[in-house]
Order: C-alpha cells, then sequence, then structure tokens
C-alpha cells in the first residue's frame, strides 16, 4: 500500500516537473520572439524595404514622396532642429532607420541642418532592400570658455561666405550636426566679449570633425593652486 | 541537373543584388579632360559623392543638377582658389558661373576618421576607381544616355504683390536660386514646387513673430498649409551682405526694369501665370498629402 502510494506521489511529481519544463520552454520561445529578437522583422507580403543609409547616420529627418502621385508616405523626425537648445544625440538607436513600402518609384528627402535637402531617387521592388546612400555628414561644434563647455548660438555659412545656409546651437552634451557633404564655415560672434571665430568645416559621408573653439577645459590653470606652483 | 539548379540560384541571386543596389549608383557617365589634356571616360561620375555642382551665378549660391548639364569648361588656373566656369546645359543655353575648386587639398586638421575628401570628381574607369582634383580639371563632357531628354525648365512667371499694394510682374521667379518654396509643416520641413502652385497667400504673423503663416493653392486645386521664416532680426556673426540677402532677397527674379528681390515679410500674395504645358499634363503636387 505505502509501495503503491509512493509510486504515485512520484508519478505527480514527474507530471508536474513535466509540465513545468514545457511551460518553460514555451515561455522561453515566446520570449525570445516578442522582444528578444535581434534584426529587423521580415519583408510584410507585397512590400519592399528601403533602408536610409546616411553616413553612419543612424537617426536623421527624412521624408519619403510617392512620385507617381506626389503624396508624402512616409515620415520620421527623430532629430530636435539644430538651433533647438535641448538637442544631443541619444545611443537608443542601433540600426539604420528603414521603411517597408509598396513597390513603385520614390523620392527620398532628409531634411538636414541647413536649407539644403540630400535627395535620391529610388525603385522599391517586392520582397527586396533597396539601401538609399544619401550623402551626408558630420560635424560637431564644441565652444568652451573658462567654465567650461557652454551653450552658444552659431551660423553656418558656404566656403565662400557668401550665403547664410543655417544656424546652431552648441551643446554641453554630444551633438552632431547633419549637412550635405560639402565645405561650409562656421561662424561664432559674440560681441560683449570680442569674440569671432570663423572656422572650415569640410564634410564628408561617413567622418565627423569636431571644431574647438575657446580654450580647452583643464582643471587648473598654471600659477593657480597654492604657492608651490608659483612663478620662481 | 543540380549544377544547372546552382546556376539558377546564381542567376536569380545577382538580379536581386543588381536590383538593390542599383540606388546608390550614380547613373551620370563623363569624359574628364584633364590639364595636361589626358582625357578620362568616368562611369558613376559624381562630385564629392554628390550628382550636383556648388555654383554662383552672379553670386548667388546654386546647385546645379548634373543631369542637366552637358559639359563643363573651367577658366582659371590650378592654383586658384575658385575659378570661372562655363557651364553648357543640355537645353543648349549657356551659364557663366564661379566655383570654388582648390579650397582643401587636404582633409582639414579637426577632420576625424581619415582619408581626405577635398573638391573632386569621382567615378569609376576600366581600370577601377578614379578621382581627380576639381582644380586639376579643364573641361568635363557629360555622356547622357541617347534619347533622353533633359529635365523639362520652366520659367515662372508671376505677380507678386507686396503688403503695401504694390504690384511687380516678375518672370523666372525663385526662391533662394530654387523653384521651391521651403517651409514648415509643425516643425516639420517640407516644400513646394512653385510650378505646380496656382497662388501662394501670406497671411500676417503677429508682431516679433519669425514665422508667417501661408496657403499655397495647386493647379489641381489643392490646397497646403505651414510657415515661413520671415524674420528680420540680425543674427550674431551674419554679414551685411547675408543678412541683406536674407531679408531682401528671399524671392528673385527679373521684372521688366530689371533684376527683381523681395524678402518674405513685404509679400502679400504671388499668383503664378498658367504654364499651358504643365496643365495639360495634368501635374500632381508633390511633396504634401
Amino acid at each position: 500500500m505505502a509501495l503503491r502510494r509512493g509510486h504515485n506521489q512520484a508519478r505527480k511529481w514527474f507530471l508536474t516537473g513535466a509540465s513545468i519544463v514545457i511551460f518553460g520552454v514555451i515561455g522561453g520561445c515566446a520570449s525570445t520572439s516578442s522582444r528578444g529578437s535581434y534584426g529587423p522583422p521580415p519583408i510584410p507580403e507585397g512590400k519592399g524595404r528601403l533602408w536610409i543609409q546616411a553616413g553612419n547616420n543612424l537617426n536623421v529627418n527624412y521624408y519619403v514622396i510617392d512620385e507617381e502621385t506626389g503624396d508624402e508616405v512616409h515620415a520620421e523626425s527623430p532629430r530636435t532642429s539644430g538651433r533647438s537648445p535641448i538637442g544631443y544625440e541619444s545611443g537608443q538607436h542601433s540600426m539604420s532607420q528603414f521603411v517597408d513600402l509598396d513597390p513603385g518609384k520614390y523620392l527620398v528627402v532628409v531634411n538636414t541642418d541647413i536649407v539644403d535637402t540630400a535627395e535620391k531617387e529610388i525603385e522599391v521592388l517586392m520582397g527586396q532592400d533597396v539601401h538609399a546612400s544619401i550623402q551626408v555628414g558630420r560635424f560637431q561644434v564644441i565652444f568652451s570658455d573658462s567654465q567650461g563647455r557652454s551653450q552658444v548660438p552659431f551660423l553656418i555659412y558656404d566656403y565662400n561666405m557668401r550665403t547664410r545656409l543655417g544656424e546652431g546651437m552648441t551643446s554641453t552634451e554630444l551633438r552632431y550636426f547633419i549637412v550635405p557633404v560639402g565645405e561650409y564655415k562656421v561662424r561664432i560672434e559674440n560681441s560683449p566679449t570680442g569674440l569671432d571665430e570663423i572656422r572650415p568645416v569640410q564634410v564628408s559621408m561617413g567622418q565627423i570633425q569636431n571644431i574647438l573653439i575657446g580654450p580647452p577645459p583643464s582643471p587648473a590653470q598654471p600659477g593657480e593652486g597654492g604657492s608651490e606652483a608659483g612663478q620662481p | 541537373m543540380e549544377c544547372k539548379g546552382r546556376s539558377s540560384w546564381f542567376v536569380v541571386l545577382a538580379v536581386l543584388w543588381a536590383s538593390a543596389s542599383w540606388a546608390i549608383i550614380s547613373p551620370l557617365k563623363a569624359t574628364i579632360i584633364d590639364r595636361y589634356g589626358n582625357q578620362h571616360q568616368v562611369d558613376k561620375f559624381t562630385f564629392q559623392g554628390r550628382q550636383d555642382l556648388e555654383i554662383y551665378i552672379q553670386d548667388q549660391r546654386k546647385l546645379m543638377p548634373l543631369v542637366k548639364v552637358a559639359r563643363v569648361r573651367f577658366e582659371g588656373e590650378r592654383g586658384d582658389e575658385e575659378q570661372r566656369i562655363v557651364l553648357v546645359l543640355r537645353n543648349g543655353s549657356e551659364e557663366k558661373a564661379v566655383m570654388q575648386t582648390g579650397s582643401s587639398s587636404s582633409p582639414h586638421q579637426d577632420a576625424v576618421g581619415g582619408g581626405s575628401s577635398g573638391r573632386r570628381f569621382a567615378g569609376v574607369t576600366n581600370l577601377g576607381p578614379f578621382s581627380i582634383l576639381a582644380s586639376d580639371v579643364r573641361e568635363i563632357v557629360l555622356r547622357h544616355p541617347v534619347g533622353e531628354l533633359p529635365p523639362a525648365d520652366k520659367i515662372l512667371k508671376a505677380s507678386v504683390i507686396t503688403t503695401d499694394g504694390k504690384r511687380f510682374e516678375v518672370e523666372d521667379l525663385l526662391f533662394r536660386g530654387k523653384q521651391r518654396l521651403d517651409f514648415f509643416r509643425g516643425r516639420k520641413k517640407r516644400f513646394i514646387p512653385l510650378a505646380k502652385v496656382e497662388r501662394i497667400d501670406f497671411q500676417d504673423g503677429a508682431i516679433g513673430e519669425e514665422f508667417r503663416p501661408i496657403t499655397a493653392t495647386y493647379w489641381t486645386g489643392k490646397t497646403v498649409m505651414g510657415t515661413v521664416e520671415a524674420s528680420t532680426v540680425r543674427l550674431s556673426g551674419e554679414t551685411d551682405r547675408s543678412y541683406f540677402e536674407r531679408v531682401n532677397k528671399a524671392f528673385t527674379g527679373k521684372a521688366r526694369s530689371g533684376p527683381f528681390g523681395i524678402g518674405m515679410h513685404a509679400i502679400r500674395h504671388i499668383r503664378f501665370q498658367k504654364d499651358k504645358a504643365a496643365v495639360e499634363v495634368g501635374e500632381e503636387p508633390t511633396g504634401n498629402k
């Protein structure tokens, strides 16, 4: 009798364990497919996928126009304006931007931080990936004064300084400005302090130019920090 | 049998690769003649990776698409920072312009990422990748597909009515050198192709505001609303010239009495004259929903 009861108990334990294992496996699979998947999802039926390849910029403001109808079929604007004082780079995006579209011809327009846009005509084919290579690059303006990095407005000119193309605001955080590849000039003028800096900017696809304006922030100036550091 | 199956897979993959990658390739072909007289037959022709030239026509900056250009002749010397160029367009007209050619033969000291770009033409020859500094080029002849028509250039005629009630008949109306009006829909920047618009009405913005609301009516009857930048405030670092141009030459063109320019803050209406060809074709508006 006792042997039979023990047998039943062992059977119950076995069934409980097996059900836990089965649910665990199913649950594990479910969680992997829902939030742990890597890479882009499959292309939906009847559509093609357009990838925005903007020179290592994973985050650009762009929109897509259907060339047949002239309608805007898709738009993304994840970036704040270059003039905004609250803009900075975030590392949220780990993958290039993409959109699934019906097959057809489209115009991809990428808004930059100046008046010029970067555009590309592409054809999306069913079930296929199309990469729109957008010729834009990035630069950063780092302005620092005696207190360290600070926010100041600046202007972006063409290389000849003939035409003002845009304006921006430096940041205490990491911040890039996206412009079509080419050569520009950046000007920071601050009349009260007498500061007037004009720097050339050479923007190439995939490169970043850092423009440092002002003294680099240092923990202690020469002559400071006690009598031992004084002049002989 | 197996071999045949494999080869068909290769064909399919090749077709897929070709169709997926064509979008990143410039279709332009050109013959580049350097200052020594050497000719280079170049495919996938680009300038600084782009398919347009940044030029100045009568001191007005303009981006000239290479698809419109038949040939470019450089008339300056190699060491010139900027050169006079003569552009022969595909529609037969000729433009004299100025172009930056020699400003950067090496990357700037602050550039991160290495390599050099400079102002150079690039492409592919039979021998492999090809690039040449713009300062080393004497002439470029673009080879467009035989029978392909050049992009149509429309000369826009319009009546511009100012806030003072004055009316100007203007030909070849452009917004900052382009046939597009940049506007904002919220904080999103979009454009209105001027060739497809019947009229644009500018409303008054509040005093001190830098934007003016506009309503554009297309020839198809569709309307688009948004705002345009109409600031007259001078920015720190702005030169006299760029300030003057920004404030007083948003729209430019040719009036009967000579060159015409007007600032965005001073316009009340723009009424475009009907372009019969465009209306007959029944073109739809672009860039708007």
